[in-house]
């Protein structure tokens, strides 16, 4: 059989042809008509996307909703539970801190009626309850439920998460109507602003219920974690939650601030893949979005219809280094760690990697900020002459060779390849690992093999005191393996890092037993000057020592529609509770 | 027939579980864990190995394999442990499966229509114009990445043309069927075109084959026509190597709508096993890989079944 007579069937592949268009322009046309965007949402099964017709308005009798976009899935809806920054943007509607923490870094009274100093030398701050506040339920809120969600997270068998975040709190008593003490094993003068933090919200006593029955081991899961309905006190109330999907809130007619709520509903999507998040915030689909990616920032922000906004971030990134003296590390000595630090062009990683957004560090804090030693403002951190100089006196002045491990995905990656370009000109040759966050968590807190590792940290309290405090101080687990002799020093960890400085006060085994006692004494204070003066010694100390390499401070990036009113974008804290929507 | 289906049934058990070994060996060597995710890099050791305890880690492997399959038989996959934490996987999982199911059929189904017709034309008119364009039109849509694709898709129909369901999400065809398909209609052909390319190219290669056979000419000589010799004969014998790849491809688009749904922001399986590997929860990813494995294991024995009935030839008795 020839072809030429298959072609026969010529009017086959017309009609193929006719039938396809018209199957498609059918599938088409039933596509674009119709009401679009799913049901709603508020009857619990529409499990994704947005929803055009009740969000678009601000006309009367019609649901104003907003939408939101967060980049990652929140955990769980305990507030003694949850330590990430997602369920703590839902929960900030669900709840109210006990005290807040303003867009721009303040503090300012939550469920309690002032900012308390603190009293007994620091060792005790007393909290009184606002009257008239009432959870979800209807309930007011009385000291005794405060009194239950402290002591629950304070309760070491509960293995709450949360509980570092109230550091040196003992313990806790009654010392009137709405009155509960806070009683601390040594004097903290900043445990105001880990408090909001670390009091996320107060539930009604007993709602946790039993923590192991059924829910798995404890510190996983009680009965708030998947539905925390009737248990706060905050602006909105709990709907529903869609894993992986979304979590819708409806308002709270009686929430106790003015002004708030400005919508009936909020609706936050979880979106890990940027290109759609974006696409669902061009096309109107989404009203807000967290995270937007540096490289779409430019663009977002020249639309007409988009507002976005840029403010200095809470995440810095890092290169840990291993202070351990392990087999072949380079890191453990000083010099090379010093030929690191001066050998990285922050401002080129600044510009490659993230376009600008965000500012190069000069220390472990905010190089604009007055918590930043003021010699350390003035220094030049990227000095290739200097980092050869501190090769040579390593005793190795051609360089060596170090590993890199980076965490796979966003921009960890780029960030250590940038700099093994970098520290190849001077001689260092750094071999570039991706590995997945889980696999670099446990190197870098569970080894001693490793050398450098290219991270990022945020931290969620704006007090320079607990950023040393966090990744520094604790002599088992910290970002560096920097310990000092104590008998509760794990066996896989030995005594690391520099001597103390000449002239310290006391007698102290090493540098890390030296920087404890001083981050003590300024956490103690209550004095801003002298504490400030401690965090800028021991700022420098970091520096000069090459303890961690701190790149930068990158920004937060966020977009929203124009018809958005309202929102408040902050460093460490946006406010979503007064957001309006308009045409 | 019957004897070699419970035959398949019974070798079933042991692929099974080779699997779960497998995936628990992996799950389990790979290095760190669910607690360190959950509580946070900083979290205090003491903490840390508490909560190890209470979930057992800590337990020789074999011994955590062993309470892990024999609660598995009984259908208790445990809880989550940080993905929906303290909720019953099966309970997740369930949740999630209709949609991806649905997403695997209807883009099988898309494939198949597009597939057939266009392997048929193109094998027909072997070095023609429409088989030059089939067959570009064919490695295009295996060489295009899927999520790419979905990418593209969003931006021309979600913001170009500000269709307002071009951006995903899924409400259940039982709540409503014409939101539904509109969802789906994008994520269905990204996840399509790809399978159809495959089994277009299959479906050209055995026309071919079959069309240069020699009952073929003996049906022209018998003066019969060209359409029918096609239609009836030819095409239903170049199926039958097809249909395997069709069902075979069955498992694969559920491995495919891995990305197709984290692009589309679907919460199905693809995007569950997804979070489940970035948070380290054990139990969700044996028990998905788990489900996973199984759908290929039946896909292949319905495939083998279906094969005996369309091709009388092949019998499955052993003679």
């Amino acid at each position: 059989m020839s072809d030429d007579n298959i072609t026969e069937i010529n009017m086959d592949r017309r009609q193929f042809i006719a039938a396809a268009s018209a199957v498609g322009a059918a599938g088409f046309a039933g596509c674009t008509g119709g009401d679009s965007g799913g049901s709603g949402g508020s009857d619990g099964t529409e499990t994704s996307g947005g929803s055009t017709d009740s969000s678009s308005s601000g006309n009367s009798g019609e649901t104003v909703r907003v939408n939101v976009a967060l980049a990652a899935e929140p955990w769980n809806f305990d507030p003694a539970l949850w330590t990430d920054t997602a369920t703590s943007t839902i929960g900030g509607l669900i709840y109210d801190e006990v005290i807040e923490l303003t867009p721009d870094s303040e503090l300012q009274p939550g469920l309690v009626t002032e900012v308390p100093d603190p009293i007994e030398d620091g060792t005790a701050f007393e909290y009184t309850l606002r009257e008239g506040v009432t959870f979800h339920n209807g309930d007011e809120v009385t000291v005794e439920d405060f009194k239950y969600s402290v002591d629950w997270i304070l309760n070491p068998d509960n293995n709450s998460p949360v509980k570092s975040r109230l550091p040196f709190v003992e313990d806790t008593e009654i010392v009137g109507d709405r009155t509960l003490r806070l009683n601390l094993s040594q004097p903290f003068g900043t445990l105001n602003w880990w408090l909001t933090r670390g009091l996320e919200g107060i539930v009604p006593e007993g709602s946790r219920g039993d923590t192991s029955e059924g829910k798995g081991p404890s510190g996983l899961a009680t009965d708030l974690t998947q539905d925390p309905s009737g248990a706060g006190t905050g602006a909105f109330k709990f709907v529903e939650w869609k894993s992986g999907s979304h979590v819708l809130l409806e308002k709270n007619e009686d929430y106790w601030k003015e002004g708030a709520p400005a919508v009936d509903e909020f609706r936050f999507d979880f979106i890990g893949e940027d290109s759609t998040r974006l696409a669902n915030l061009r096309s109107g689909q989404l009203d807000l979005t967290d995270k937007v990616p540096p490289k779409d920032f430019d663009g977002l922000s020249s639309q007409p219809d988009i507002t976005t906004e840029s403010v200095p971030g809470n995440f810095t990134q890092v290169l840990y280094v291993n202070l351990m003296e392990s087999e072949g590390n380079p890191m453990s000595n000083r010099h090379n760690r010093r030929a690191v630090l001066f050998g990285i062009d922050r401002e080129e990683i600044l510009d490659e990697v993230f376009y600008g957004q965000g500012a190069v560090q000069k220390g472990p804090w905010y190089p604009d900020s007055d918590w930043t030693s003021p010699k350390l403002k003035e220094m030049q951190m990227y000095d290739p002459e200097k980092a050869k100089k501190e090769l040579e006196l390593a005793g190795n002045p051609d360089g060596f060779e170090m590993d890199i491990i980076a965490t796979k995905g966003s921009w960890f990656k780029d960030e250590a390849v940038v700099i093994q370009n970098q520290l190849s000109k001077i001689g260092i040759e750094a071999t570039v690992t991706a590995v997945d966050k889980s696999t670099l968590l446990n190197q870098v807190y569970s080894t001693d093999t490793w050398h450098a590792a290219m991270e990022d940290w945020a931290q969620s309290i704006p007090v320079a005191t607990s950023w040393l405090d966090a990744g520094y101080a604790d002599n088992n687990h910290n970002h560096n393996n920097w310990h000092h002799p104590s008998d509760d020093l794990e066996d896989i960890y030995a005594p690391s890092g520099p001597a103390a400085p000449e002239d310290a006060e006391g007698d102290f085994s090493n540098g890390h037993e030296w920087y404890v006692s001083k981050l003590r004494e300024a956490q103690a204070s209550t004095d801003e000057q002298e504490q400030k003066e401690i965090v800028w010694e021991l700022e420098e100390y970091l520096v000069e020592h090459g303890i961690q390499i701190d790149i930068a401070y990158v920004n937060k990036l966020e977009a929203w529609r124009n018809a958005i009113n309202d929102y408040e974008v902050g460093t460490f804290q946006d406010n979503y509770r007064f957001v309006s929507k308009g045409e | 027939m019957s004897r070699f289906v419970l035959k398949r049934l019974l070798l079933s058990i042991p692929v099974l579980l080779g699997v779960s070994v497998v995936v628990f060996a992996l799950v389990h060597l790979a290095p760190g864990g669910p607690v360190r995710v959950m509580l946070g890099p900083l979290s205090n050791e003491e903490l840390v190995r508490q909560i190890r305890l209470e979930m057992g880690l800590n337990r020789p492997l074999y011994v955590q394999y062993g309470m892990w399959v024999f609660d598995a038989l009984q259908g208790d996959f445990g809880v989550s442990w940080t993905v929906q934490q303290g909720t019953p996987v099966t309970d997740i999982i369930v949740e999630r499966i209709p949609l991806t199911v649905e997403l695997s059929i209807l883009s099988m189904i898309t494939a198949v229509l597009i597939a057939i017709p266009a392997g048929i034309i193109s094998a027909v008119r072997k070095d023609k114009p429409a088989d030059h364009a089939a067959r570009i039109a064919a490695l295009s849509g295996i060489s295009i990445p899927d999520f790419w694709l979905g990418i593209i898709l969003i931006m021309i129909f979600a913001v170009q043309f500000s269709f307002p369901w071009a951006t995903g999400g899924w409400t259940p065809p039982w709540v409503d069927p014409v939101a539904n398909l509109q969802q789906l209609f994008l994520p269905v052909i990204t996840l399509g075109t790809a399978y159809s390319a495959l089994i277009a190219r299959m479906m050209r290669s055995e026309m071919l084959d079959t069309l240069s056979q020699d009952y073929v000419k003996t049906a022209r000589a018998m003066g019969i026509g060209a359409r029918e010799i096609v239609l009836k004969d030819a095409s239903k014998n170049a199926l039958i190597p097809v249909v395997t790849v069709i069902g075979v491809g069955l498992g694969q688009l559920m491995n495919g709508a891995i990305l197709t749904e984290t692009v589309f922001n679907l919460p199905g399986i693809g995007k569950l096993l997804i979070l489940a590997i970035d948070r380290r929860d054990y139990r969700i990813i044996q028990a998905l890989i788990l489900f996973i494995a199984s759908v290929f294991v039946f896909a292949n024995l319905a495939v083998d079944v279906l094969y005996a009935y369309l091709d009388p030839r092949i019998r499955h008795d052993g003679n």
